[in-house]
Formats: structure tokens, C-alpha cells, sequence
């Protein structure tokens, strides 16, 4: 069966066969392999190059090991990554769900482990981006009420106006010159900053 | 300049073979023993006849204390200059009072001048008894035995009180109690502002006793050190004495040099109580070694007890460029001597000691023992000569029974973890198992003529070579991970013990890797054997198959050729209609690294190159 935009993977293993067993299973299920990587330095430079969609790793692997690999992985752009290990060890396991691990595979594993295990990876995978989006978004409008609460106390202060009518002011200036009402805010910070006249608390 | 009591000014002697003595410039003050060392036979003998008169053939010139006397001491000699020769200049048929007061009898007149025996007897009596030497002055010297002849001559000297001595070799003949009353004599005339000059070639005397070192070398001064310089550091008055260039000036005194030696046995207890893996320990360890040792580099090997081939080696080195891998045959000759092993250029047999060795002068090796099993070999290397001291000797055997606690440590914990270590290696080989199973699948689908027998057959095969690693493995005494390819490549020839009229040959190094290479090399061997007896000798012929493993420089070399039907012309590597063939050259490629390439010759040739450093213990 071939998937049309079927995921991209990069498969670390450093013993051969068993990369070659992979990238067999995985080619059947109908994903793309991007990139072979035989060490922990190899996955993560071709990683980085070739953006894989998914990162199916062992843990055990020379140079640098796979969860550091991972790690510093992460670090630059955060790529999912499924660990496939013989090590069955709850430390590891543990730091493999500190470092935001997607999944944990003990060996040996064939394709119907792998199948669920990309699939539930790649849906926590969006669940999480959306999150993401979602953080980003609050993190902005709480600048944003920042700003706008210190502007208006410097109008209320300046021009002797109540609240709401600081408010309307601010809106007003923002419709009026087409910036934000960030932008406005903050420009009104700068400039009471220059005169330096203080805002009431 | 004026204050000085003797002094020569660029004194030449020669005689008809050459220059014995060249240019020496030597200086003496009052209340200084000045010592003259060098090796026999650098002219050391000559200084003495010279000052005692008997060499003729003199260039230069001679002082006291500001005068010339060059000629004068050939010709009359110096009353004020005496010297303690090597041989004996006592009258064996004298008295030792008659011998002592030759040329000084105090005499007494009465009437004719006559000897005062009675004089000559009280003053004698009372030298020997401040001396504290218990000698009958009566006794003939003839009575005497060496050592107390040689006390006799020193007490003459002493009663003639000459400004100037010069001793030479004084020490010879004589026992322990009597070098100490030779040196309290010095002493005392030190302390009366007399001058000494102490010829010999035992530098650790000199040490001992003198204020300043001046060395003798090839009949040239070459240098004059403080005594307490000399001290500090012997190592550069020795390579003074002996003609060493290049001494590294180390500006290390010995007090320095110990807190160092300290610093690093205490550095190696902390790594050996560390977590660190045995390698790091290793490599810190002879990264302080060649610190202390003043080295240019440091090499741990780690030995295997059954075969004396070297498993692994830790290298530090100051400079990439040297080298000195020493041959299978002298390790094991220098273990078999026990101790510390000291080589240097001067050494005849130096070169042939190596198996590579470049810009290396100097060696000092110490073999690595656990209980009294070979384990391992600790050598530092010099690119200079190099003199080792006592501290460093000792610094280097005790090092190397760190290591060796170091290693077998690591083997304690080895097989405690080695179950652990079996758990996840059986699991990545059922997963090996799952990969040749699933690859299968994919070329039964590409040749669907293939009967399911001969698959099967196939992947038996692959487990088995498997298995037979998993087998060396639990047969390792020493509970070791490692496993030496001699033995792989033997368990798999078994695999094909009942195969007609075919004859394996083997010639295998002793090498050593880590497990999970192994299982790959024995699917590899397994694999290219297999090919030869199923194809190469379809006709049932006499079959004879050579497999050879040799380590090179850089890489392992394995060689399969068979004397059969060879390979069709058209035969592509890269395309492979085989599962086994194109695992082995998937895996030579992309896991080693490594190249292969099949030959025709009178059957078929694999030839497989494998960088060390991907195949070795990782």
C-alpha cells in the first residue's frame, strides 16, 4: 500500500542487519525513509539536513547515544522520535520521557509494533503542535494587556481621564494610524518614558 | 678573582695519540670542596698528574693564589699543593710514623742532628687518636691491608696541611666507617679554608660531599653546577656526564617533582573509584603518566593472556608523529623479566625490539599484572635519551598496578552486568532474526521461484552463525565480552564439517572485537562460505576453500577464494539476487565502512577490506 504523502522517517540502528530489518518493515508499511543513520552524530546531522517527519532511534549507538541525539535534536527544531531499544531499564525510560519521547519499543519488533506505535507518535505529535500554537498565542495577548494596562495608566495620570475613557482613547488612536493596539501602547510607554513623567501604579 | 686559591686557565696536556685534556678552565676557592666527575677515561686521571707534576706536555697556565706556576710544577713541585693518588706512595718497609713524617722529621739536636722518634711518635699518636683511628703507628705498612694503607696516606696529606688537595678516587679501598672520617678529615680542613678538589667518577659521592660539580667529558669541561642544584636534579648532571644532548630543561626541583607524583596516584585513585568506562580511566591515566615521566607519550595495552595478542590499546601522545609499537616477541620477553624494562638508542638491539618505531630514543616498559595473569603493558616513550630517576621508577610500577586494578575491576563489574548486557544482546539478536526474516519476504517477492525449503534453509543457517557467537561468548572464562575472530571464523567452519570432499583451510590472526560486531562477521563469514560450497562446487568436485584474516596497519583484510566454478560475467554486486550476499555487502558498505569486491582466479575471490577502527573495540 502506498500512502501518497507518506510520513518521511529517519531510521538509527548501529547494527546493520537490524537497520536493514527496519527500513524493510517500515518501506512495507508505506512510509519513506529519508535518511540510515549508523551513529548518534549521523542522526542528528541528517536529521537537521533532511527534516524527517518522524525519528525512529536506538538508544544503544556510537559516538553519541540516541537519547543524547535526540536531545540536541530537539534543541535546534523539534522532530518526533520513537526509541527502539533492547534495553529494558526504567532509568532510561524515564529520561526518554523527560527528554519528550514519543514512544518506547523493547526489541525485537516487527511491523505490527511499529504501525501503532508512528501512528499514536504522530497524532500526540499534532496534539502537541496545536498546543503549541495555543501557548504562543496566550504568551502574546498577555504581552499585549501588559502594555496596554501601563499605557493606560500613563493616559489616566497625564490627562486626568477615568478608565474607560483611556480605553476609547487608545482604541481610537489605534484605528485611527492602523497599528496595533500593542504598537500604540508601547509607543506611549517610550514617550512618557522620554519626558520622563512617571505612571501612576 | 683574587680570592681564588687555585686556578688553571685553559690547560691543555696532550701526548703523542692527542689531546687528553682541552682548554680546561678551572677554579677553586678557599673553604670549597670542588668535585671533578666524568666517566673513566675522560681525562680525569691526567688533571691529577698534571697538578702532581708529572705531565710534561702542557699548554696553559696554572695559578696560586694569583701566581703562575706552570713550570714550577713539573720542576720543583708545590709544597702547598699536595695530591691523594690512586696508587700508594707509602714505603712498605716503614713504620706508619716513619711513613707519615718521610720528608718532615723533626729532628733535635744534640750534638748531631738526629731524628726525634719520641716527637714523631706523640704527635702520631695523638693525630690517630683525634681521628679517632685505631692504628699501631709502630706497625710496618707492610701489615697493612688496602684500606688501611689508604687512611695512612690520608692522614699524611693532612699532617703536611697543604692549602690545596686534590683527592683523587679517595673512596676506593675503602670501607663505610672509613669514608666517614675521609669526610670528616674534608670537614675539618674545609672549615679551616683549605681547598679541595675532589677527582672522581662515583658523581654520587660528590653529591654527597662537595660544594660545587664541574664534569670531565671526552677531556673537556662542559659545565660546573652547584651541588644543590645538582641535587635537584640529577638527571641533568647525569646527562652531562655521559654526553647527552637535548636535555629538556625542566625547571622542576625535586620537591616539585614529588608533590607531582602525588598529585597523579592520587588522581588515578579518584578515576579508579569513578564511573568512568575503563577507557577514559586508561586514557587519563596515561595522559598523567607521560606528565610525570617527563614523556612524550604514553601506551596501555591490554594483553590476552591465552594468545599474547594485544585486545586494545590507550595511546597519548605529545606528538602525532611517533611511534613505537614494539613486537609481539619482545612483550612477551619483557614480561617474562618481571620488572621495569629500560631500553635507549645506545642499546644494540633497540630497533629490532619494534614492530614500527619512529623519532622514539628511549623506552621505559612495566607489564600489568593481576594476581600473576599477564593482563596488560604500560610503556612511556621519549623522543630524547632519557635518564629515569628513582621516583619515577617507582611512580611507573606503581601506576601499572593501578591499571591493573582498574581493569580487573572493570572485569568484576563486567560480568555482573555481563547478564544485563545478555539480555539486550539476545534481544538485538532476535531482532537480527526478525530483520533476515523480513528482508526475505522482500526477495521471495522479487524471485517467487524460490522454493520455501531453500529459504528456510537460509535462515537456519543465519541463526546458527548466531548462535555459535552466543556460544564463545558464554565460554569465555574470564567473562569477557569480546571475542576473537580466529574463533568465529572456526565455529563457522564447523557448521560445514560434513560437507563431501570439501577442504577448508584457515589462516586467521588473532583479533579481537566486541560482541556485536562479531555476530555481523560471523553472518559474513557464514555467508561467503556458504556461497562457495553451494555454488562453487555444484559438480561434486574436489573443492577446496581458503579463508585468511590478517590484520594490516589500518584495516582486517578477509580473503574467501574457492577453486571452483567461479561467479558468471555478468554478475553485479550491487544488484544481488541473493539475501545473504547483499547483507554482507549492505553491512561491509554502510556498517564497516569497508570495501568489497569479488575476483576471478582459478575459482572465485571475495576480498574484504575493513577500516580497524569501525571493526575493533569501539
Amino acid at each position: 500500500m502506498e500512502h501518497n504523502n507518506s510520513l518521511k522517517i529517519l531510521v538509527a540502528e548501529d547494527e546493520y542487519l537490524i537497520l536493514m530489518g527496519l527500513t524493510s518493515s517500515l518501506k512495507r508499511l508505506g512510509y519513506q525513509i529519508v535518511a540510515e543513520a549508523t551513529d548518534g552524530q549521523q542522526a542528528i546531522e541528517l536529521s537537521l539536513e533532511k527534516k524527517p517527519d518522524i525519528i525512529i532511534i536506538d538508544i544503544n549507538m556510537p559516538l553519541i547515544d540516541g537519547l543524547e541525539a535526540v536531545k540536541r535534536i530537539n534543541e535546534k527544531t523539534f522532530i518526533p522520535s520513537i526509541i527502539v531499544t533492547g534495553y529494558n531499564n526504567k532509568a532510561l525510560i524515564q529520561k526518554a520521557a523527560d527528554l519528550g519521547v514519543f514512544g518506547y519499543l523493547i526489541k525485537p519488533v516487527d511491523e505490527k509494533d511499529l504501525k501503532p506505535a508512528i501512528e499514536i507518535a504522530m497524532a500526540k505529535f499534532k496534539e502537541f503542535q496545536r498546543l503549541q500554537q495555543e501557548l504562543k498565542k496566550t504568551a502574546e495577548s498577555l504581552e499585549t494587556r501588559k502594555y496596554v494596562e501601563r499605557a493606560k495608566g500613563i493616559l489616566m495620570d497625564q490627562l486626568n481621564l477615568k478608565e474607560g475613557e483611556a480605553m476609547k482613547l487608545l482604541q481610537q488612536k489605534s484605528r485611527d494610524s492602523n497599528k496595533k493596539i500593542a504598537v500604540i501602547a508601547q509607543e506611549i510607554i517610550k514617550a512618557s518614558e522620554i519626558l520622563s513623567i512617571k505612571a501612576k501604579k | 678573582m683574587t680570592n681564588c686559591l687555585f686556578k688553571c686557565e685553559n690547560l691543555s696536556a696532550y701526548n703523542f695519540d692527542g689531546y687528553i685534556l682541552k682548554n680546561i678552565n678551572f677554579m677553586l676557592m678557599p673553604g670549597e670542596v670542588h668535585a671533578l666527575v666524568g666517566e673513566r677515561g675522560v681525562g680525569k686521571k691526567t688533571f691529577v698528574d698534571v697538578i702532581a707534576g708529572f705531565v710534561k706536555n702542557i699548554q696553559g697556565d696554572i695559578y696560586y693564589k694569583g701566581q703562575n706556576i706552570t713550570s714550577q710544577l713539573c720542576s720543583k713541585g708545590i709544597e702547598e699543593i699536595k695530591v691523594l693518588l690512586q696508587k700508594s706512595c707509602l714505603i712498605d718497609n716503614l713504620s706508619i710514623a716513619e711513613n707519615l713524617f718521610l720528608k718532615n722529621y723533626p729532628k733535635k739536636t744534640i750534638g748531631m742532628p738526629l731524628i726525634d722518634w719520641q716527637q714523631i711518635y706523640l704527635t702520631t699518636s695523638h693525630l690517630l687518636k683525634e681521628l679517632k683511628i685505631e692504628l699501631d703507628y709502630r706497625k710496618k705498612i707492610s701489615e697493612l691491608t688496602n684500606e688501611e694503607k689508604k687512611i695512612v696516606e690520608i692522614i699524611k696529606i693532612y699532617l703536611q696541611d697543604p692549602d690545596i688537595i686534590v683527592l683523587h678516587e679517595p673512596t676506593e679501598n675503602l670501607g663505610v666507617k672509613s669514608i666517614e672520617k675521609l669526610y670528616k678529615i674534608i670537614e675539618i680542613l674545609r672549615n679551616k679554608g683549605r681547598g679541595i678538589i675532589y677527582v672522581t667518577n662515583q658523581w654520587e659521592e660528590a653529591l654527597k660531599i662537595s660544594d660545587r660539580i664541574s664534569i670531565l667529558y671526552k677531556g673537556q669541561l662542559v659545565g660546573t653546577l652547584s651541588t644543590t642544584e645538582a641535587k635537584k636534579n640529577p638527571s641533568k648532571l647525569l646527562h652531562k656526564i655521559y654526553g647527552w644532548t637535548n636535555f629538556r630543561e625542566n625547571n622542576k626541583n625535586i620537591g616539585d617533582e614529588d608533590a607531582e607524583v602525588f598529585e597523579a596516584v592520587f588522581k588515578a585513585a579518584e578515576f579508579l573509584s569513578s564511573d568512568y568506562e575503563l577507557k577514559d580511566v586508561l586514557s587519563m591515566l596515561a595522559r598523567y603518566a607521560t606528565k610525570v615521566m617527563n614523556a612524550d607519550g604514553c601506551m596501555i595495552d591490554l594483553i590476552d593472556e591465552g594468545t599474547w595478542s594485544v585486545i586494545d590499546t590507550v595511546t597519548f601522545k605529545t606528538k602525532e608523529d611517533l611511534e613505537a609499537l614494539l613486537k609481539k616477541e619482545s612483550i612477551m620477553l619483557i614480561v617474562r623479566e618481571g620488572e621495569l624494562f629500560y631500553a635507549t638508542e645506545n642499546d644494540k638491539n633497540f630497533i629490532s625490539l619494534f614492530e614500527r618505531q619512529k623519532g622514539v630514543k628511549t623506552i621505559i616498559c612495566s607489564p600489568i599484572l593481576i594476581r600473576t595473569q599477564i593482563t596488560g603493558f604500560i610503556q612511556v616513550f621519549y623522543q630524547d635519551l632519557y635518564a629515569y630517576s628513582d621516583k619515577e621508577a617507582a611512580y611507573l610500577l606503581t601506576l601499572a598496578k593501578q591499571v591493573g586494578i582498574a581493569i580487573e575491576d572493570t572485569r568484576l563489574l563486567g560480568r555482573s552486568t555481563l547478564l544485563q548486557e545478555s539480555h539486550h544482546r539476545i534481544k538485538n539478536n532476535l531482532q537480527s532474526i526478525i530483520s533476515l526474516i523480513s528482508l526475505q519476504k522482500d526477495f521471495i517477492q522479487k524471485d517467487p521461484n524460490k522454493s520455501i525449503d531453500v529459504v528456510m534453509n537460509e535462515i537456519i543457517s543465519y541463526i546458527k552463525s548466531i548462535a555459535a557467537v552466543h556460544d564463545l561468548l558464554s565460554k569465555d572464562k574470564l567473562g569477557r565480552s569480546i571475542i576473537n575472530v580466529k574463533e568465529i571464523i572456526s565455529s563457522i567452519k564447523d557448521l560445514y564439517a560434513i560437507n563431501r570432499n570439501i577442504t577448508i583451510n584457515l589462516e586467521i590472526d588473532d583479533i579481537f572485537i566486541s560482541y556485536n560486531k562479531a555476530t555481523v562477521v560471523a553472518l559474513i563469514a557464514n555467508e561467503l562460505l556458504n556461497n562457495c560450497i553451494k555454488h562453487a562446487f555444484k559438480q561434486c568436485e574436489d573443492g577446496i576453500v581458503n579463508i585468511t584474516c590478517k590484520k594490516q596497519p589500518k584495516h582486517i583484510l578477509l580473503i574467501v577464494e574457492d577453486n571452483g566454478q567461479g561467479f558468471p560475467e555478468n554478475f553485479d554486486l550491487e544488484n544481488l539476487r541473493t539475501l545473504g550476499l547483499s547483507i554482507v555487502y549492505a553491512t561491509v558498505i554502510n556498517e564497516f565502512k569497508g570495501q568489497i569486491k569479488i575476483e576471478r582466479t582459478r575459482g572465485t575471490r571475495f576480498v574484504i577490506l575493513l577500516p580497524e577502527e569501525n571493526l575493533l573495540l569501539s
